[in-house]
């Protein structure tokens, strides 16, 4: 029986994770329709195997992980496969996708590349306000750190938002009948919802999308531009997070309207292209001219009240985790790293260094360091009991230790 | 016969530059009959003075809070001329605690001048104000407050500092108006623009030799005005403030417009009037100039894009340094150690546990286990 791939890839803020949601959690359903929907080890899309981060998504090559996608989707039993990630959209090698259609070609009588495009303003907005996100450096790697509204530009960034070029690619590789082009725009979109568009697509258009919630709320004015900054200078995501959390979520980062209108002027041309080319829509410009959204004079600078406002919120920050970070004993750190020797090594080596690094030449801390290296090195021999009750005080910490002791010994 | 000179002030009239020139020099003033003197540990007597507290001293303001130590320190000069300096005396606000100054100094001396240095009112307070904003300075914090403005938000508390008339009135009734040596701190009317020289004169100081020093202080740029006083104001520890506004150049300077300036002067404009009428010191009845030419036409005391942006670039950086192997201590970690612990050492348990939860607000098995102490804990378990 001929088999069908519906592959899409994005573009990244086009509804992805609503339409991703919805299938993942609707697996037993797709299934019973002849649907099969692989997913990685996030279990919402292919993108773990796609993979997110490495020189091949600068080079924007799948490079080797090609061969695993395609094995994600062939080995699927079921007659219709959709495959999902985003992560495509950063594909702009014209022979790796030819090398990708090639490997599917055998599998499927027919593939569909299903794409949403935004109009470049908006994607770059959006997109960049993502970039704000502690986790997510793919964004940042295309539009940089900048507290604004729209990114800097960049070459990366470029070959994202030329869809003439990129979109290209894919039908220059899987033809340009197989190209299913979408705008995204409400008013363009099935109902009104980017779930119910796609499900139309695929042929399940009479599923239900009402459960579908809206994911990936964007992030307010403050938010985007103190998470940019805090790329920028701290890799820690705790640390980030941390920060994010407390800060409020009001207002929205937009550019002055100029500054939009400027920022598409480049892609204008290939948008045209690309019209003339899939025949997408009626609009010769591909995407709405219209610019209202943005405020004239744009609503991403700082003002006196949310600048004092922000500074305040993050001294705060700082004096919180200062406050944790210090306010603990060398006593407490080296109990706390005595507790967890024998059941957690390498928890107990950090909390042992933060007790060094507090008075880095006590030498009764040094000896302590040592026997604690010492218990360690027996534990990870074997020579030492899982647990030493000995060790603590108290009949309920000996009978933890021992249920601990007991587990793992159960592995 | 002993005399003292006792240089009582005004804040930001070069007193630091003073201090520093009479305590360097201090050898060669010895030889010249005159001593300087300090508490053990500075150049100058503020550990001597201070207030109830240094952030809750309002409105009763600072007094000799050791007295013994005090006089011992100016009994142990031998010279006849004795030159003493803070400008913490500038904080007496209540006659009480001249009066009682009075008591330690009469005793020892059988001529007492207070020497003070004026500044307009505007110019004082953009200027003290502005040093609020450094770290470990509370006392200026609590009498200007920590609005990120060129200008302090109003406040009556100013008036114990600012009233001049008021202020130098309850020395000169306590030590009498011809003791009051009141000079206008305008480089302009100092001799040879420079506080140094002027008090030596002022003094009667004809010693060869004496070699000045420099400005001392230095002056905060624009945004590192704006984000010390944020940061004061949310109580961050001084040193990490000190790292953070270490990494701002201290580039611009937080001006208020020319019609603010005029306002805020306007409230002082009587007072300095009375004070000149008393003590004769300037021929201009005001006392000040009336020049504002040095202000801009409209405030420069608001973020810019750029200012905002550094300062939280600043700020943020210093998440990276702080006490690194601390810090490097993950959410996952406390809690880990924090569960090892809450049977044997629950106090240290919760300790641990809150540290992570400062950095993982939201994490449910941090929540979980921090209520579960707490409770213990709360309960007497």
């Amino acid at each position: 029986m001929p088999r069908t791939l519906f592959l899409h890839i994005g573009s990244h803020k086009t509804g992805t994770t609503s339409i991703q949601n919805f299938l993942a959690d609707n697996r037993p359903l797709l299934a019973s329709r002849g649907y099969g929907y692989p997913v990685s080890s996030n279990n919402l899309n292919l993108g773990g195997v796609l993979g997110k981060g490495g020189d091949d998504d600068q080079r924007g090559r799948m490079g080797r992980r090609k061969n695993v996608l395609v094995d994600n989707l062939t080995r699927q039993k079921a007659d219709i496969v959709i495959g999902s990630t985003e992560g495509f959209s950063y594909v702009h090698d014209a022979a790796d996708l030819q090398e990708f259609a090639d490997l599917l070609r055998p599998a499927f009588s027919t593939i569909k590349i299903i794409t949403y495009l935004r109009r470049q303003d908006q994607l770059a907005v959006s997109h960049h306000q993502e970039g704000a996100n502690p986790q997510n450096k793919p964004a940042t790697r295309l539009h940089g750190h900048s507290p604004t509204a729209l990114p800097t530009r960049s070459e990366l960034q470029h070959r994202y938002m030329d869809y003439a070029t990129r979109i290209g690619m894919w039908a220059d590789a899987f033809g340009d009948d197989a190209m299913v082009v979408r705008i995204y725009d409400r008013k363009a979109l099935k109902s009104g919802d980017s779930v119910a568009d796609f499900l139309d697509i695929v042929g399940l258009g009479d599923l239900d999308v009402s459960a579908a919630a809206v994911k990936n709320a964007s992030m307010g004015f403050i938010q985007s531009k103190v998470g940019h900054i805090l790329n920028e200078v701290i890799e820690d995501q705790h640390v980030k997070a941390s920060v994010m959390s407390r800060l409020p979520r009001e207002g929205k980062l937009l550019p002055r309207r100029d500054d939009a209108r400027r920022f598409v002027e480049p892609y204008l041309d290939g948008n045209r292209r690309l019209n003339e080319r899939f025949k997408i829509n009626d609009v010769p410009n591909l995407f709405s001219d219209d610019f209202t959204l943005y405020p004239e004079q744009g609503a991403e600078d700082w003002t006196e009240a949310t600048a004092n406002a922000t500074i305040r919120a993050c001294a705060e920050v700082i004096e919180t985790l200062a406050a944790g970070a210090t306010s603990f004993s060398t006593a407490e750190l080296t109990a706390a790293a005595k507790a967890l020797a024998t059941s957690n090594p390498e928890y107990s080596k950090r909390f042992m260094a933060a007790a060094l690094a507090v008075r880095p030449n006590s030498k009764r801390l040094q000896e302590k360091s040592a026997t604690l290296d010492g218990k360690r090195g027996r534990k990870a021999a074997g020579d030492e009991p899982e647990a030493a009750p000995e060790e603590t005080k108290g009949k309920r910490a000996q009978k933890r230790l021992q249920r601990q002791a007991a587990r793992q010994a159960k592995g | 016969m002993r005399r003292l000179f006792l240089h009582i002030g005004s804040h930001k009239t070069g007193t630091t530059a003073l201090q520093q020139g009479l305590h360097r020099n201090r050898v060669l003033l010895r030889a010249c009959d005159c001593s300087y003197v300090a508490a053990t540990t500075a150049a100058h007597l503020h550990p001597y003075l201070g207030g109830v507290s240094l952030t809750n001293f309002l409105p009763q303001g600072f007094m000799v809070v050791d007295p013994d130590a005090l006089s011992t320190r100016l009994a142990m000069a031998e010279t006849e001329t004795v030159v003493a300096s803070s400008e913490n005396f500038s904080f007496f606000f209540q006659k009480s605690a001249i009066e009682a100054l009075a008591q330690i100094l009469r005793p020892q001396f059988d001529e007492i001048r207070v020497v003070c240095y004026l500044r307009r009112q505007d110019r004082h307070a953009v200027s003290h104000h502005q040093e609020g904003a450094k770290p470990h300075r509370e006392v200026e914090g609590a009498l200007w407050g920590h609005a990120p403005d060129a200008l302090p938000a109003p406040s009556d508390a100013h008036d114990l500092y600012l009233d001049y008339d008021r202020r130098l009135g309850l020395w000169a009734d306590v030590f009498g108006d011809d003791a009051m040596i009141i000079r206008v701190y305008d480089r302009k009317l100092l001799k040879d623009g420079d506080i140094f020289a002027d008090f030596l004169e002022v003094a009667g100081l004809d010693i060869p030799g004496l070699q000045p020093v420099g400005d001392r202080n230095v002056s905060l740029g624009a945004a590192q005005t704006k984000l010390g006083h944020l940061m004061n104001g949310v109580d961050l520890r001084p040193k990490t403030a000190e790292a953070i506004l270490a990494r701002l150049p201290p580039e611009g300077r937080l001006l208020p417009s020319r019609a603010e300036a005029a306002a805020f002067l306007d409230r002082y404009t009587a007072s300095n009037r009375r004070l000149n009428a008393r003590f004769m010191i300037a021929k201009n009845p005001d006392l000040f100039d009336a020049d504002i030419s040095d202000y801009p036409d409209t405030p420069d005391s608001d973020w810019t894009e750029a200012r905002a942006n550094a300062a939280l670039l600043a700020t943020l950086a210093q998440l990276a340094d702080v006490q690194p192997a601390l810090a490097a201590l993950t959410a996952d970690d406390l809690r880990t150690a924090a569960t090892a612990l809450q049977t044997t050492a629950p106090e240290s348990a919760l300790r641990l546990i809150s540290a992570a939860h400062s950095l993982r607000p939201t994490g449910p098995a941090i929540l979980k286990l921090k209520a579960e102490l707490e409770r213990r804990l709360g309960a007497g378990d």
